[in-house]
């Protein structure tokens, strides 16, 4: 049990890294940003890419990050700007259009096979007593917790942060107060895709990288996202741990095959009997 | 000198034209009020003014230049602000965020606006750290009206500060009000409670079928038996 739990943790990390990105394109962009797991991947390819080029592997994820986000807002400059007054509806189809896309450009210049960002076997060791995770699952956890507590001082502190807060609160009130709501999109677009390609290179560090390893993030992503009531970020993080640990944790109970399933049941229960998230308490960021 | 002039103003939502040629004009230390029934056009006015409703036809000229068409955010730069009807806050931000959002055009510190607007409002200040969301409908109010003064505005624009607040609450937004006028603040203040708002202002506006009716001081409006007929339900 406690084992499962650790697993449990090292996956909701990744999930709550995702599901941030998620959630604030939800609340400022107004729309299910469908593409959010395949830019998961394409960040992890990327890394992947720079990691042949024999760069040190943190300057690789973060030149990832950067290339990911460039491709993000010029596809919301040369795409989604054009349909955002169309509606949410016309705005989520596109995104699924970015995602296939997305996913189809890595299958076409990585292809479809398993690929790894070290060939080093790494084995798992103690570190509490019947807990062994591998050192590079301790470093997602810690690094994850470091990302976490930046986006919060990010949200809290920095005056651009507050304004994506006032902005998902409110995106009329924010144009009348004056807030440059042009720049607010584009950070929360840096924000949001750093988060995610993090959370992809701690995916494929974990797993390995798939062309596909994005899309099937996308319904715990989603189902994290809502569950901690959409648009909230704070939300989310606490959202992507509970379906981390639930998704695991099932595993000691049922088959494995059955994970998937774990956060669909989850998403459907929170909408029933409570749309608003667990944490979204009266439209308020918890 | 006339702070704000609207002149022969055309306009509305999807070619269904709301004014139907109205002018207003509002020198720069008096409060002018904008009165008249449900549906005569004066939230439509307010919002045309600040560039969030489309103007066929008239224009509007701010502290001596035409305005028309200009886009909130710059508006805002050039010292008019607008404090909406309703969901004027954001009420997940504290209070003192909220305020610090009312500057946000602005790069230099704050921290002497933000002084300036906690001395007018003292019960703001004593909750600056709350989450906004919290506050009383009142205190909603007030901190939207502290806001929109964050820039140093020349000009208030006000829709219905008074909309569901009980009587004395009222009375104190109305207060502050004129106690912003004196500070040297121009106001135009839109309100369902005429007979307040014409005792308030210096001058005001009756509106119907989003044309002017009426100009007058706000006392002769008040006094002018025909107005009291038709529009504060007097007898």
């Amino acid at each position: 049990m406690p084992q499962l739990l650790a697993n449990g943790i090292v996956f909701g990390c990744i999930i709550a890294l995702g599901a941030i990105g998620l959630t604030l394109i939800y609340g400022i962009l107004r729309f299910g940003n469908f593409a959010h797991g395949d830019t998961m991947s394409l960040g992890a390819y990327l890394a992947l890419l720079f990691v042949g080029l024999r760069m040190p592997f943190l300057a690789a994820v973060g030149l990832a990050i950067g290339v990911s986000i460039v491709v993000a807002v010029l596809i919301d400059r040369y795409l989604y700007a054009y349909i955002r007054r169309a509606g949410p509806i016309i705005l989520l189809i596109a995104s699924v259009g970015v995602a296939l896309f997305l996913r189809n450009v890595i299958l076409l210049i990585w292809g479809p096979d398993l690929e790894y960002y070290s060939r080093e076997i790494q084995f798992a060791v103690h570190i509490l007593p019947g807990v062994r995770l591998k050192p590079y699952e301790v470093f997602i956890v810690l690094a994850a917790a470091v990302l976490i507590l930046l986006v919060h001082l990010f949200l809290k502190k920095t005056k651009i942060g507050k304004a994506m807060r006032a902005c998902a609160d409110n995106l009329d009130l924010a144009e009348v107060v004056g807030i440059d709501t042009r720049r607010v999109v584009l950070w929360t677009w840096a924000v949001g895709i750093a988060l995610a390609v993090s959370g992809g290179v701690m995916l494929g560090v974990e797993n390995g990288l798939r062309p596909a390893m994005g899309w099937e993030l996308l319904l715990p992503l989603f189902a994290a996202a809502i569950l901690g009531g959409i648009g909230k970020p704070y939300g989310a993080m606490a959202g992507g741990l509970v379906i981390g640990i639930a998704q695991e944790v099932s595993a000691g109970y049922v088959s494995t095959a059955y994970k998937p399933a774990v956060a669909f049941a989850i998403m459907i229960i929170v909408l029933l009997v409570r749309p608003q998230g667990i944490f979204g308490g009266r439209r308020r960021w918890m | 000198m006339a702070i704000l002039e609207v002149d022969d103003l055309i306009g509305g939502y999807n070619e269904v034209a709301i004014l139907n040629g109205v002018s207003i004009r509002c020198e720069s230390d008096e409060i002018v009020a904008v009165i008249g029934p449900n549906g005569a056009g004066k939230s439509t006015l307010m919002k045309s003014v600040f560039g969030l409703v489309p103007v066929t036809s008239g224009s509007i000229r701010f502290d001596g230049r035409v305005i028309t068409g200009i886009r909130p955010n710059r508006l805002v730069r050039l010292g008019m602000s607008y404090v909406p009807q309703e969901k004027n806050i954001f009420p997940s931000l504290t209070v003192e965020e909220n305020l610090q959002m009312g500057a946000f055009v602005r790069t230099e510190p704050m921290d002497e606006a933000m002084a300036k607007v906690f001395a007018l409002f003292p019960f703001i200040a004593e909750r600056r750290k709350d989450v906004s969301g919290a506050l009383s409908g009142g205190g909603r109010q007030m901190l939207a009206l502290g806001r929109a003064l964050m820039l140093d505005p020349k000009l208030l624009l006000l829709d219905e500060p008074s909309a569901g607040l009980a009587p004395l609450v009222r009375d104190e937004i109305f207060e502050k009000v004129l106690e912003i006028r004196d500070s040297g603040v121009a106001v135009v203040i839109v309100e369902q409670n005429a007979k307040k708002a014409l005792e308030m202002a210096d001058r005001g506006y009756v509106l119907a079928t989003g044309r002017n009716q009426a100009e007058d001081t706000g006392r002769s409006l008040l006094e002018n038996a025909e107005i009291g007929k038709l529009y504060l339900g007097s007898n």
